[in-house]
């Protein structure tokens, strides 16, 4: 009976921890973009870094996201096709010709 | 084009625009037309004619140039310009369903950024925590980021995306737009911009994560 009792007491205490320490990794995963963009609350924050602290793999999460973004920002420029830019061209040169006409 | 003029100042820009200068032109095709392209990809979704949207969304700025009062900023007003060109164009061609899902449907439904899967169920020790943790892309050999077989990979991602999130992440990460003006031109709410930005970059995040994985094994 008391070693019943103490093992529900060890599980839901556990249980409470896991609450007051805040987030749980799933949790985290659903910041982390506004995180990196710098608009969490306050208090989300500290508990989001409080987390980030004691666990690495949202660290490497994290780190993922951070790098995703980073490529995404290096993507190449695509130029605008010569042909496309020509029919532009043609379109600003006859409104050119039309508005000195006015 | 070899080396375009830096159009710093804005107001120069348009004098030199109004004034009928190609180069001035040229600069500014090249600085938004790819984007103001995928823009209107999203209200008609063939590709001829959102070429055709966004030349005619060029000449009604050009036309629109001496009346330009620099209320907004050059580029705010272009991409207005941009996207009620592709409402009217959309309208007409009764493909007006597709511009909705820029707010409500996508953000709506719940969509994990991982899949629940992989963290412990409720009712285990800690719940919630990962089973599978990402690995570190620390480890990963520089080479292997800047390939060109990741850029097609992250560009195929991208594609996948439904329209709000393609759009809201392109103008975001790719383009660098601050997230103020996503918000102005598209017309949907902070949050909402928020929601399609973090659940676009958890997909593409998931993608290369799966390319990566798949990558080592072979």
């Amino acid at each position: 009976m008391s070693s019943w009792f103490k093992r529900l007491f060890a599980r839901t205490s556990i249980k409470k921890s896991n609450t007051t320490r805040g987030l749980a990794c799933k949790e985290v995963v659903e910041l982390v973009s506004d995180y990196l963009e710098g608009v969490l609350l306050p208090e989300k924050r500290a508990a989001l870094e409080e987390h980030l602290a004691g666990c690495p793999g949202c660290t490497n999460y994290v780190e993922q996201v951070r790098l995703t973004i980073g490529m995404l920002r290096n993507l190449a420029q695509e130029p605008v096709f010569p042909a496309t830019k020509e029919e532009l061209l043609q379109v600003f040169r006859r409104w050119r010709a039309d508005s000195s006409k006015t | 084009m070899n080396d375009p003029v830096a159009f710093t100042d804005e107001s120069r820009l348009i004098e030199m625009l109004r004034n009928g200068d190609e180069d001035a032109f040229v600069s500014l095709i090249e600085r938004h037309h790819r984007t103001m392209l995928r823009l209107a990809m999203i209200y008609v979704s063939e590709p001829a004619v959102a070429e055709d949207v966004v030349q005619e969304a060029w000449l009604v700025v050009l036309r629109g140039l001496n009346r330009f009062e620099g209320r907004s900023s050059l580029k705010t007003w272009i991409f207005r310009i941009l996207t009620n060109c592709a409402k009217t164009r959309a309208v007409r061609e009764k493909r007006s369903v597709t511009f909705s899902s820029l707010s409500d449907p996508e953000v709506n439904f719940d969509e994990p950024a991982v899949d629940p899967e992989r963290f412990l169920p409720p009712d285990s020790q800690a719940p919630g925590g990962w089973i599978s943790p990402p690995a570190n892309w620390d480890e990963i050999p520089e080479k292997r980021f800047l390939s060109q077989e990741t850029h097609t990979y992250i560009i195929s991602a991208i594609e996948a995306l439904p329209p709000g999130q393609r759009t809201v992440i392109t103008l975001h990460d790719i383009e660098g737009w601050p997230s103020e003006e996503i918000c102005n031109v598209l017309g949907i709410s902070e949050t909402n911009q928020r929601v399609l930005l973090h659940r676009a970059r958890s997909k593409v995040r998931r993608a290369l994560e799966q390319y990566f994985d798949e990558h080592e094994e072979s």
